[in-house]
């Protein structure tokens, strides 16, 4: 059982192993000359103005992130349900029932309060 | 004993000849995409390089090779040089539980096209997917530049809304077979596609897909025009193709399963298992080149509110519905 | 152990009605009537009540049934009626998403009546963050008030870190004995003894205070109860305490029951200084909201000399001092609620003269504060007079003389509002008007808190038997 995971572990070595290789033999040919004016960020030729990970960033971004935490764990309820369903029959597709119902009228809810307008 | 180092053995040469290939396969991947694009423009598109032009992703290989690694000064430098390569592995991770064929004997000993079969096969590759949204973010955080700041927050944002809808699509093809093995899920499928029982199902597992590989119409998170490429502006050099190349796989994971999941895998007649395979895959993942040259993009309002609000929706009717024919 | 799942029957109607009111808050305007519902639901929801079997476990152990239990449910519905009516008084004063403040004070209603019959530690802490977190939000409901933001902020972020230890305390009992019910975990507990569970037991009383507010999680109490709005002030001085005074017998008395000697200092400890600390800062108080959040904490303090006590006269003590407390918040809340919609104002100089303005309301808050300080002939006298009883039993003769010279001195700072409110004269002297519905209310309220005072014996008798179940 535990050696269908095996390969997850040697790929991931493996791929690690390639990327750093690649980025090593590119270290040897590449040129390296940087200056403090080239290497400012990005900001459209003029002169950066001040932090950009200080982390003043919309809220909205938040509430996506907890509605989706809300909708994975749905989603994981429902992959083994899903696998056991031809075997608990009506009672189970009822109970999920219930379930996605429920969570249904969350949505509905963040919906109709705007939670999922971009545009405030 | 033997037979156990044996079997690790074999899996090692597995690991390796996917993860070459899956290196290698941008290669033609990135010229058959220019050329799509020149001849559905009207064009010829690269011609320079090699007959036709064939050799021009080697050129460009080259190129980024030799690049210079700029690193912004403001830049988080651990986390800088670390994401490409987080973003990297989970698109290769997949591949694990991926099957490209039935069982086939190799040098006397009988053997599988695929790595592992897992018996949670589908929940694995959602769960490692997911796993991509760190290089991202972390991406366009450690650059402290605002555009890839933005791009970053974009994109992830991007991957989470659509990750809900791509789950939830498949349930209806686990209902109907019992399973999470893509094995017993290709097998399932022997005589009729699945694509004719989930027509909703797969459509949007399509778009969510779409959305996911961060194609057009849904390439919000890179978007030239208002983004300056999004959360890998201040990439250069290998790191910038180590994150194209997380979206080329990515591209090819989501056709892959779309044929493994809705158009019967393998199964195909007269023709062997494998070119019937590699088929179905090409043809969608020529789809996707086809649609990024053909569709206008979304604005990221429209983009969200496509994800939450049609596909959401959609897609949780559909689990409904299969539910009520099946228990 | 079978699912049961007809013990829940009162749960589950409160939390039909709860999603019926999200419905229909979609479509209603004038959100009072979202209240109007929670009324009803809270009705149902006690009819239920009334009806369901007394005595089982449901859901594999994880939620038990028994006299206790339901004592605590009625009084948590009490709670949730009196908060609505007061809540849809204060409508006008809330600015944004008026519906939900109906829904997530009955939210944190559910999490108590779970609380009430949480039987395992997994139960526990979901039900007790599902009030917990109903509660941040409410503070902070008043967004464009700085002192609300405030208060929440302060809320969320003592409680986080109380959840923290409480759930740290947990998972140390969780790895002594290797189980979550509290009765395997009883069981274990008997069989021997190590130093993690005393340090397990002390984080899970720390944690614990929070909800109690009493030393050493006291602090966000006076802050909070002053900027939250009123409504959610009561909930949090009546319930929430009531909530975790309810987890604090069932996981010490039942549960830990059998190492009392590893906790019984702490508590008297924790006790006395509460007591000290709680009535000594309520004194110089000018904000009638503060002053009640410090009476509060003294309270916690007393409510402690039960726990110390750790008999059934200590257990009963405490939910006849819970029943009286609730009543004489209710009464004292609800007058500074209809009060403050005429002044505006919940300073204590505001008070001048309510008697010449509306003698029913300063009657009201006349009986609640003194129920508190425990003057005969109310409730809260017969309540403190067992709690020091059940203390002089157990030789906790200290702690019971410290309690009765706190309750003393708590008579001063009470007799100042009264004192506002009597004798001093009024510059304005109109007469506030009160419908009949809100007459008739106060005037039930103060009923029952004179009522338990002058003819106690029946509760009491009826709680006595109560009060076996925890041990």
């Amino acid at each position: 059982m535990l050696l269908d995971y095996l390969p997850v572990l040697i790929m991931a070595v493996f791929v690690a192993f390639i990327a750093t290789m690649t980025l090593f033999v590119s270290s040897l040919v590449r040129p390296s000359r940087p200056y403090p004016k080239k290497n400012q960020p990005y900001e459209c030729g003029v002169d950066p103005i001040g932090e950009a990970s200080t982390g003043r960033i919309r809220i909205h971004y938040f509430v996506i992130a907890i509605l989706f935490i809300i909708f994975d764990v749905e989603t994981l309820y429902l992959f083994p349900w899903a696998v056991v369903l031809k075997e608990i029959g009506l009672f189970g597709y009822i109970e999920m029932f219930i379930f996605i119902f429920l969570l249904l009228i969350g949505l509905i809810y963040a919906w109709v309060k705007g939670a999922l307008e971009w545009e405030s | 004993m033997l037979d156990l180092f044996m079997t690790i053995f074999f899996m090692i040469i597995k690991v390796i000849g996917i993860t070459l290939i899956l290196l290698l396969l941008p290669v033609p991947l990135t010229w058959l995409e220019r050329k799509v694009a020149g001849h559905i423009q009207q064009r010829l598109g690269p011609m320079r390089v090699g007959w036709h032009g064939l050799l021009q992703p080697i050129a460009d290989g080259i190129k980024l090779l030799t690049k210079e690694d700029n690193i912004p000064i403001y830049a988080d430098k651990t986390l800088f040089k670390l994401a490409p390569i987080i973003s990297l592995i989970p698109p290769f991770l997949v591949f694990v539980a991926v099957p490209f064929g039935e069982d086939v004997t190799l040098f006397g000993r009988k053997t599988g096209l695929y790595i592992s079969d897992m018996n949670i096969g589908l929940l694995y590759i959602f769960a490692v997917a997911g796993l991509e949204v760190y290089g991202v973010i972390l991406g366009g955080w450690a650059s402290n530049s605002k555009y890839a700041l933005l791009g970053g927050l974009r994109c992830c944002a991007q991957l989470i809304s659509y990750e809900i809808p791509l789950g939830f699509s498949v349930m209806g093809v686990i209902m109907l077979t019992g399973s999470m093995s893509l094995l017993d899920i290709v097998e399932a499928q022997s005589q009729i596609w699945n694509v004719v029982y989930q027509p909703i199902g797969f459509f949007v597992f399509l778009v969510a897909g779409i959305a996911e590989a961060q194609r057009i119409p849904f390439d919000l998170a890179e978007a030239e025009g208002d983004l300056g490429s999004g959360y890998h502006t201040e990439y250069s050099g290998m790191r910038f193709a180590f994150f194209m190349l997380t979206e080329y796989i990515v591209m090819l994971t989501v056709s892959v399963l779309i044929v493994l999941l809705f158009f019967g895998g393998w199964n195909g007649p007269f023709l062997p298992p494998i070119v019937w395979f590699i088929l179905k895959v090409g043809f969608f993942v020529y789809l996707f080149m086809w649609f990024r040259f053909t569709f206008p993009r979304y604005r990221y309002d429209q983009l969200m509110s496509i994800g939450w609000k049609v596909l959401l929706p959609l897609s949780l009717a559909n689990i409904l519905i299969t539910g009520i024919f099946l228990a | 152990m079978p699912l049961n799942i007809h013990l829940l029957i009162p749960e589950l109607v409160l939390l039909s009605f709860i999603i019926l009111m999200v419905i229909l808050d979609f479509f209603v305007r004038d959100k009072r009537q979202i209240g109007v519902v929670g009324v009803v639901g809270t009705v149902v929801t006690g009819l239920a009540l009334i009806l369901v079997p007394k005595k089982g476990s449901a859901l594999m152990g994880l939620v038990i049934q028994d006299p206790a239990a339901v004592f605590f449910k009625f009084l948590f519905l009490i709670v949730a009626l009196s908060i609505l009516y007061m809540a849809i008084l204060y409508d006008e004063r809330i600015k944004h998403w008026k519906g939900e403040f109906y829904i997530l004070i009955l939210f944190a209603i559910l999490g108590m009546m779970f609380l009430a019959s949480a039987y395992d530690f997994i139960t526990l802490f979901v039900s007790l963050e599902l009030m917990a977190v109903s509660l941040y939000i409410l503070a902070t409901y008043m967004k464009d008030d700085t002192r609300s933001i405030e208060a929440g902020f302060k809320y969320l972020v003592t409680g986080a870190l109380a959840s923290g230890f409480l759930l740290y305390g947990i998972s140390f009992l969780y790895g002594y004995t290797g189980y979550t019910g509290f009765e395997e975990v009883a069981g274990a507990l008997g069989q021997g003894r190590g130093g993690f569970l005393t340090l397990g037991l002390f984080l899970v009383i720390l944690g614990l205070t929070f909800k109690l507010s009493s030393i050493p999680f006291y602090i966000w109490a006076p802050d909070v109860y002053e900027g939250s709005p009123t409504p959610v002030t009561a909930l949090i001085a009546a319930g929430s305490k009531t909530a975790g005074f309810v987890v604090a017998m069932r996981l010490l008395f039942t549960v830990l029951g059998p190492v009392k000697e590893e906790w019984i200092g702490l508590v008297v400890f924790l006790s006395g200084a509460t007591i000290l600390l709680g009535n000594l800062a309520a004194m110089p108080q000018k904000n009638i909201k503060r002053m009640l959040a410090y009476a509060g904490i003294g309270s916690a303090g007393y409510l402690l000399i039960g726990i110390a006590a750790a008999s059934i006269l200590g257990a009963e003590a405490m939910m006849f001092y819970l029943l009286t407390y609730i009543f004489a918040i209710i009464g004292s809340f609800l007058a500074i609620v209809i009060f403050s919609r005429v002044s505006g104002s919940d300073s204590i100089d505001a008070y001048i003269g309510l008697s010449r303005r509306s003698p029913l309301l300063a009657a009201t808050l006349f009986i609640g504060l003194l129920s508190l300080a425990g003057v005969p002939p109310l409730g809260g006298f017969i309540a403190k007079f067992y709690i020091f009883a059940a203390a002089v039993k157990e030789g906790l003769i200290g702690l019971a003389v410290v309690g009765v010279v706190m309750a003393i001195v708590s008579m001063y700072y009470f007799l100042l509002v009264v004192k506002r409110m009597y004798l001093i004269e009024p510059e304005v002297v109109e007469p506030i008007e009160l419908n009949l519905l809100t007459r008739a209310t106060l005037y039930g309220v103060n009923i029952v808190t004179i009522l338990l005072g002058i003819y106690p014996g029946p509760f009491t008798d009826w709680l006595m038997e109560v009060a076996k179940d925890f041990f």
